[in-house]
């Protein structure tokens, strides 16, 4: 059959992405933890909370990754933690300053799609034609217009109020759960509308 | 121990090079040829099958890499025993779901003359080379190992929604990608 062909001819490629797969599941089986008495967990959190407090380590967002594209949707309480109260915490409610417009310019692009809005059924028709995901969850989606340019300044807005790749991957992983958990049937055609998560930077991922 | 040193015990023909073996990638070629039969003794058999394949041709061969090479071995002589199981109906793990999922990469042009084994190979490997790493790797727990997609997702801090998506856009992206090479199986 011309699948187990394909299935077979996979056998054969070259033995350097064999390895390279090889080595994330040798490394995987190895780091698979064994079971811990509860105490030595106690302990552990216990030191680890002592730590943190006396030295005060937290990732400051210089340290994090500098975000790498537009988000282009998110669930309405990402949207509203990461981006609208980041905002209104970081310039204040000066309507007269240059950030703040480019911060409400921002939020413009912004697009809030709840289909329990929607007042026929026409309307609900179009949104889960156009956004699939609102089946499960309200969103903010990109301005599906939006120039270049404009994603260029979203990006640049964006990044002055801290918000990371870390912060887009984050925002993602939590849309694709928010359909995992959901009732809907249609999960995997909601999912495979979605925009691909981006991995971990490397250092995330030791 | 290091690969250098168990292949050379192979060369000098000392028979704890299988040992060694055995303890460094016993596991891992336990857990490919049981995602393949999904029965422990015909598994079992198989990497034994593989360590005896190892010892009779190192020499002369030397592989690069022990781990591909033991990788290599144990999923040949398991898809020649899931072919010899298939006939008297028994075991699959999860080869038939695999095999299921790569239908999506044939062409649906019908009759057109299918290319060479050699010609299918460095597609593949063409292929593999642009894809991002990670996705390369996901493609490859799935297809070349036939790991389930709970195991990939843990162990890359993924949900397995997100795996299967990454999964079914890379098929799709294969199935472009051959027909624009005019491969066809």
């Amino acid at each position: 059959m011309k699948n187990e062909r394909l299935f077979d001819a996979l056998g054969g490629v070259s033995p350097d992405y064999v390895t390279e797969a090889a080595t994330t599941i040798i490394s995987t089986s190895r780091r698979r933890p064994r079971r811990f008495h509860k105490g030595m967990i106690a302990v552990a959190a216990a030191m680890i909370a002592l730590i943190t407090l006396t030295v005060g380590l937290t990732i400051s967002a210089e340290e994090e990754p500098a975000l790498e594209e537009v988000p282009v949707i998110m669930l309405k309480e990402d949207f509203e933690r990461l981006v609208v109260a980041e905002q209104e915490k970081q310039l204040g409610k000066n309507k007269n300053s240059e950030a703040w417009h480019r911060a409400e310019r921002t939020k413009a692009f912004y697009e809030y799609w709840d289909l329990s809005s929607c007042r026929t059924e026409n309307a609900k028709t179009a949104l889960l034609k156009r956004y699939p995901v609102t089946e499960c969850c309200v969103i903010y989606a990109l301005d599906a217009t939006a120039t270049d340019e404009e994603k260029e300044f979203i990006l640049g807005q964006l990044r002055s109020i801290g918000f990371s790749q870390l912060d887009l991957i984050e925002a993602y992983e939590n849309l694709y759960r928010a359909v995992e958990e959901s009732d809907s049937p249609n999960k995997e055609t909601i999912l495979a509308t979605l925009p691909d998560i981006p991995p971990r930077p490397a250092s995330e991922e030791e | 121990m290091d690969d250098v040193n168990i292949i050379a015990m192979f060369e000098a023909r000392d028979e704890a090079a299988v040992a060694e073996t055995q303890k460094k990638y016993g596991t891992y070629c336990r857990t490919i040829a049981e995602r393949i039969l999904s029965s422990r003794e015909d598994a079992e058999e198989c990497v034994n099958d593989a360590y005896r394949k190892a010892w009779d041709t190192i020499p002369p061969g030397r592989p690069a890499s022990l781990a591909s090479y033991m990788g290599m071995l144990t999923r040949q002589l398991s898809l020649n025993r899931l072919r010899q199981n298939k006939s008297a109906k028994r075991g699959g793990g999860d080869v038939p779901l695999v095999l299921e999922e790569l239908q999506e990469c044939i062409s649906d042009l019908g009759d057109v003359p299918s290319a060479d084994d050699i010609a299918l190979r460095d597609a593949l490997n063409r292929f593999l080379g642009e894809l991002p790493k990670r996705t390369r790797v996901i493609f490859m727990r799935r297809y070349w190992f036939a790991e389930d997609v709970s195991r990939i997702a843990a162990d890359f801090g993924m949900s397995e929604g997100h795996v299967n998506v990454l999964l079914c856009r890379t098929r799709k992206k294969l199935k472009q990608y051959l027909e624009k090479e005019d491969i066809y199986l």
